[in-house]
């Protein structure tokens, strides 16, 4: 650590410049994001995709978010006007700071304060100010209380979350996103095989948070619903579904960093040595498996037959061979090269395979209005999420008094916190049903 | 460690100037039917503040709202404390439970009073 108040220009630069790149990169890989959800949208939901401009309709989202830059602002009374337009504005900057304490990898992370994990839940509750002032500027009565009624949805939400995360927390010991990670590299294992309750609830919490699967959008603004609303939306709108992607990304993030060993690979404390080299054995897996799929993808370039089914193949293949060889150089350059090259590699596939499971939910599951997520967020996973809490403390206590191992000891709150939730659920049904007896 | 939030401040400058600039960009570079928009959109908004008036949000809101200060004061609170739990032990473990089962305890008797019911 170094001294309190003295503050070196130099080695706030490179930090500085990692700032620039990720703030220049970030609409893009939203707009990706969104992309991508489409693309699975498509397979799971026979819904149509867009296939223009570029190769596969990639070049779109670069489009969109030109058109964002310069697309129309919308008029309102001159009065809240200034509020009216710095709300959403307002939602995407507290969801972009977010960012800056993203540990991709043990080099790339913008700064890594003692405190990251609170820092981020404090940015989503300032997003929420985003949505209580549109609501508060804008006109009508009943638009306002749909702004208000969704504030109230995604706090709830976020104390859920927050919850879950707890657990974590309580196990690594540290609120620094990079130490959270190096106290799964320490004890041997991601935190979601010892708190699945934990994650479990996260997963919820934040889903319901960001209006993905089950709550619906401020009714007010019927053109969010989607990224292709972009182009026909005037600004500011776009900026909540901007932020809406951001907040999926960040939230990818702390769940992979909490619970999924952040930029850590699989079975991190196997460290066996090539014979004779500095490489080990399970760095090659993922180089071996980025080169055969990009062989497999470049093998079914000549198979297909439509122009449209060749560059998408060629596409894939060529980002595998990229992914692949990058992976596979570092192995040789150095061990700090290798470790950021790698960690990045990991803490993105981490990432991508947590969005994958959120879309996966939105377009398998059924919706939920928000009366009912709130009804059983409130009755159910809140309480649930205070069990979880008291038996992984309890576990962890259990652990040091009697030298239990932790799996033991994690494994045994899991089942007491899952017979909670099971009780809790059929509490709320009985009472749900007396009620609906009593209406009758 | 104030050196360590530098960064962040110059992140959160640059983020922040991502959304003025579109803002900024659309007045100058956007189609100019602006005004038009505006003089119909002022005419739509005055409308509908003297036909609907401004509602009160529901109970739901104002109940959830409570709920959240104090539920999410306590989940704050928390967070320190799960950053000390393993060098306090079971003594810790004694402090959650006096801390989490004092509002939990309320918590229990609203649920049973079918106070929820308003949500």
């Amino acid at each position: 650590m170094d001294s309190f108040g003295l503050i070196s220009l130099p080695a706030a630069v490179p930090s500085a410049l990692s700032a620039m790149g990720a703030v220049l990169a970030l609409p893009l890989l939203v707009a990706y994001t969104a992309f991508i959800e489409r693309r699975i949208a498509e397979a799971m939901d026979e819904r149509a995709r867009p296939v223009t401009p570029g190769a596969l309709g990639l070049l779109r989202y670069v489009a969109r978010i030109a058109r964002v830059g310069l697309g129309q602002d919308e008029g309102q009374a001159e009065l809240r006007r200034r509020i009216f337009a710095m709300a959403p504005a307002i939602a995407l900057v507290a969801a972009l700071i977010g960012y800056a304490v993203m540990p991709v990898g043990p080099a790339f992370q913008v700064a890594d304060p003692n405190v990251g994990l609170l820092f981020i839940l404090g940015l989503g509750a300032l997003g929420i100010y985003g949505v209580l002032l549109r609501g508060e500027a804008s006109a009508g009565g009943r638009i306002a209380m749909d702004f208000v009624n969704h504030a109230a949805q995604v706090v709830s939400c976020q104390a859920a979350a927050a919850l879950g995360l707890l657990s974590g927390v309580l196990l690594a010991g540290s609120l620094a996103m990079g130490q959270i990670v190096q106290a799964q590299l320490d004890q041997g294992q991601w935190f979601i095989f010892y708190v699945p309750a934990g994650f479990f609830i996260y997963f919820v919490g934040s889903m319901a948070a960001m209006n993905r699967a089950t709550a619906e959008l401020p009714a007010a603004d019927a053109d969010l619903f989607s990224v292709d609303a972009l182009a026909d939306a005037t600004l500011p709108a776009p900026f909540y579904v901007l932020a809406d992607y951001v907040s999926v990304i960040v939230v990818a993030g702390i769940a992979t960093t909490v619970f999924l060993g952040g930029w850590l690979r699989p079975m991190a404390s196997f460290r066996d040595r090539v014979p004779g080299t500095t490489i080990e054995i399970l760095d090659i897996v993922p180089v071996v498996a980025a080169l055969g799929l990009a062989l497999f993808w470049y093998r079914r370039v000549r198979s297909h037959r439509t122009e449209m089914q060749k560059k998408a193949a060629a596409t894939a293949s060529g980002i595998c061979a990229f992914v692949g060889l990058a992976l596979g150089i570092s192995l040789f350059v150095s061990a700090a090269v290798m470790a950021a090259v790698h960690g990045a590699f990991w803490f993105g596939l981490k990432v991508g395979g947590y969005i994958y499971c959120f879309v996966w939910v939105r377009f398998t599951l059924l919706q939920v209005e928000r009366e009912r997520l709130m009804r059983q967020l409130w009755r159910i996973v809140i309480p649930v999420g205070f069990v979880n809490l008291i038996t992984t403390a309890m576990a962890v206590v259990g652990t040091q008094d009697t030298g239990l191992p932790m799996r033991l000891t994690t494994i045994a709150a899991t089942v007491a916190t899952l017979g909670a939730g099971v009780w809790l659920a059929k509490y709320a049904g009985s009472e749900a049903e007396m009620q609906a007896a009593e209406g009758e | 460690m104030p050196h360590a939030y530098i960064p962040i401040l110059i992140f959160a400058l640059l983020a922040a100037a991502f959304p003025v600039f579109c803002l900024v960009g659309s007045r100058r570079f956007g189609p100019a039917t602006l005004e038009k928009i505006e003089a119909a959109e002022e005419a739509r908004v005055e409308d509908s503040t003297t036909e609907a008036g401004r509602e009160k949000p529901g109970t739901m809101a104002s109940f959830i709202a409570a709920l959240f200060v104090i539920l999410s004061v306590e989940v704050v609170f928390l967070f320190a404390w799960a950053v000390k739990f393993a060098e306090m032990g079971g003594y810790g473990l004694i402090l959650l439970l006096i801390f989490v089962g004092i509002p939990l305890a309320g918590y229990a008797w609203l649920y049973k009073k079918g106070v929820f019911d308003a949500i």
